[in-house]
């Protein structure tokens, strides 16, 4: 079930929407859009995060098959919402989801839904329906967030932040396009992996993991014993190259640090965004650019301010992929993100990231910490 | 409007094998499959104020639950189709069921038969159960027979997972000869007890080829369990006086389960009366029943390929058979056809 939705990086470069001419970071823009008014809308709702997750899921899956000049990413998104809160046991009226659209939407961005508001968004789920196959068992990653925190030897404190920050990043991480490209267990990883370096936490499974013959076997960082899709993945889908490597979890990392950096300005960037989409930024470039966007540890000028003497448990955390993948060179910052990096000397990216996970903080729907918790 | 269509014309209608509530279901070629007889539910449109919320929410649940299991005594579906108005699931085409086997007048159960419609049951239902689904519709129309004997357990469409103690679920689910008193009494956090009561309903069905709790009416259903079994205490069921419909009844001794299933040995007995424990806390569970007594004593469950044949589907009723299908209305499910011309004279 699992990998018949997942794409080759390369697909998110052939979509629909490109055959129609909507280039691929005016693509990667909509995406994020639909999913931002998703999650506004399930905030407003007080739905579930797993209703937020899957909706945004359906939304990256539909336009993986159809494209945005065809479809309105709006009616879709609501659409998509719609049907993820019957998916989840959430259930909305279609008249709440079209009003909650309209509170949010512009007048403008509202006319996409005609003249019948709720027939039209009617008709685009008999659309999606079909497009996703009927395939509602979708698995996200918040639940191996949590599986995997618990392996975790340390402060019962330290390691809710870390799961916290994790959270507000798989919250975030619905806005990009990751979970066609990665499993969710996966993306799991590669968030606890980046939040612990963020949070200065040096991940060290629990005494009875260590003590198992196959952990000394593997030799990989901690989610290499944890993570389980990386054989399944590799053998049953040839399109999918990698298990899960260190590239991967390092290109997820990469995606949501851009990300983030990306918020502290905004939507004001977007203009920049499309210039970015040079004729050079090609497909097998892209795992080029990352690699190298890999290999310096973290950016010092965003992690510094924030968190001082980070260095010792990135270096923990990402030792093997340092060794692995890439003879250090010089760190340069200002290589070509995927998701457009617009100006060289990015806003200071701490103090948005700070605004961000409080915000998520004060929202109850999305993350309760008093049940599933550690 | 894109549109990838042409599902419903893979499957090729080429029958009609019942009613229910919620949906219609068809026999069907499958068209793309060397013409394989496959049931084509259709989910029915409800009312329109329902139609203005798209797909059947319980269509939804049944696809999506059904899309999760996998197991030897679980039916699977095997394929979902959209057309303009309707959803309709295929699943695989079962040449009988359990209902129909205990009707039969011409199929008779020994004890190895009925233990191992009990245990294909109670495996399936085991394995729901560790995965945190509930069945909530356990009854002998819902257990289909493949061609092999295997039992394998149907229609999701009142399924759904348990778990998360916050939750209230609606307490009006299981057709009503199978529900649990606790469900009779409007309790809105209940667990796989619910299924358990119905299997054991199912197996006293099994040993005296007719249901054993028929009640008419939600208040006579209670009144007859405990005329049957006894009316329980507070002691016997700690809470029972705070479920949100408790209704005192007077206290009924009942009657022993061993002189109600005379011919029924000690080990039957034993597993009927833990599954018909009130207290939902102290009924037996799917594990358990599995471990019991019962299914390690002699005589063995007799092999599936080995069990009884009823007949087919498609064999015509004989007219004293629809009198008591009709008589008896059975709330929905599969039915046997009906002659068009004898269905006119039944119908009032």
């Amino acid at each position: 079930m699992l990998n018949k939705w997942m794409f080759d990086k390369k697909k998110l470069r052939q979509t629909p929407s490109q055959s129609d001419g909507v280039d691929y970071l005016t693509e990667i823009r909509y995406r994020k859009e639909g999913a931002k008014f998703i999650q506004a809308a399930v905030k407003e709702l007080r739905l579930t995060h797993d209703t937020m997750a899957t909706g945004c899921v359906f939304f990256h899956r539909f336009f993986m098959f159809h494209s945005f000049e065809k479809f309105n990413r709006w009616v879709m998104a609501a659409s998509c919402l719609f049907l993820a809160g019957k998916v989840e046991e959430t259930p909305k009226l279609s008249k709440d989801i079209v009003r909650t659209a309209k509170n949010l939407l512009g007048k403008e961005q509202f006319t996409a839904f005609a003249l019948n508001p709720v027939d039209e968004m009617l008709i685009y789920e008999k659309i999606l329906l079909q497009t996703v196959k009927f395939d509602f068992n979708i698995i996200h990653p918040y639940k191996f967030i949590l599986k995997y925190a618990k392996q975790f030897r340390g402060e019962k404190n330290r390691k809710g932040d870390v799961v916290q920050m994790a959270w507000n990043y798989c919250n975030e991480s619905f806005c990009t396009p990751v979970s066609l490209h990665y499993p969710p267990d996966v993306i799991a990883g590669a968030l606890l992996t980046l939040s612990a370096k963020r949070c200065k936490f040096n991940i060290n499974l629990s005494k009875d993991i260590e003590k198992d013959d196959l952990y000394e076997q593997i030799d990989a960082p901690w989610w290499g014993y944890l993570i389980e899709s990386s054989t399944t993945v590799d053998d049953i889908n040839t399109n999918l190259q990698s298990s899960t490597t260190v590239d991967d979890i390092e290109e997820i990392q990469n995606i949501m640090q851009r990300l983030s950096e990306e918020k502290a300005d905004l939507y004001e960037d977007e203009v920049d965004v499309t210039a970015c989409d040079s004729p050079g930024n090609e497909d097998n470039e892209l795992s080029d650019v990352d690699v190298e966007d890999v290999a310096p540890p973290p950016p010092p000028r965003d992690n510094k301010r924030h968190i001082p003497g980070l260095e010792p448990s990135s270096r923990a955390a990402k030792r093997a992929a340092i060794r692995d993948i890439v003879p250090t060179n010089g760190s340069k910052t200002d290589s070509i993100p995927m998701l457009g990096e617009p100006h060289p000397p990015p806003p200071p990216a701490p103090p948005s990231r700070r605004r961000d996970s409080g915000r998520h903080r004060e929202n109850p729907g999305i993350y309760d910490p008093t049940r599933g918790f550690l | 409007m894109p549109r990838k269509d042409g599902k419903s014309k893979r499957y090729h209608k080429i029958g009609f094998l019942g009613e229910g509530q919620f949906a219609t279901v068809f026999k069907a070629e499958d068209t793309h499959n060397d013409n394989m007889i496959v049931a084509v539910k259709k989910i029915k449109l409800g009312c329109r104020s329902e139609a203005k919320d798209g797909i059947n929410r319980t269509a939804v649940r049944e696809i999506k639950l059904l899309q999760e299991v996998d197991h030897p005594n679980i039916c699977g579906l095997l394929d979902v189709f959209g057309t303009k108005n309707n959803i309709s699931l295929v699943i695989p085409y079962m040449t009988t069921d359990l209902e129909k086997i205990i009707k039969s007048p011409n199929v008779i159960l020994g004890p190895a038969d009925i233990k191992s419609y009990v245990m294909m049951t109670l495996r399936g239902l085991e394995y729901l159960h560790k995965k945190w689904i509930l069945h909530r519709d356990i009854k002998p129309n819902n257990l289909l027979i493949d061609s092999d004997g295997i039992l394998k357990i149907t229609d999701f469409g009142l399924a759904r997972t348990f778990g998360s103690p916050s939750k209230n679920y609606s307490h009006i689910v299981v057709t009503r000869w199978y529900r649990a008193p606790e469900l009779l009494f409007g309790a809105q956090s209940y667990g796989t007890g619910v299924d358990i009561w119905a299997v054991g309903c199912v197996v006293a069905e099994l040993l005296q080829k007719n249901p054993f709790l028929p009640g008419d009416t939600d208040l006579k259903q209670l009144a007859l369990i405990f005329e049957t079994l006894g009316t329980p205490t507070e002691e016997d069921w700690p809470g029972l006086k705070s479920l949100p419909d408790f209704v005192e009844f007077k206290p009924c001794p009942g009657i022993p389960l061993s002189d109600i299933f005379i011919a029924a040995d000690d080990h039957t007995i034993n597993m009927l009366h833990e599954m018909f424990r009130f207290d939902p806390a102290k009924r037996i569970n799917c594990t358990q029943a599995l471990q019991s007594k019962y299914f390690y004593s002699d005589p063995k469950p007799t092999h599936p390929s080995n069990l009884p044949v009823a007949e087919d589907w498609d064999k015509e009723p004989s007219p004293s058979e629809m009198l008591v299908s009709a008589g008896t209305k059975r709330p929905f499910g599969r039915m046997t056809p009906l002659d068009p011309s004898l269905s006119k004279k039944l119908l009032f």
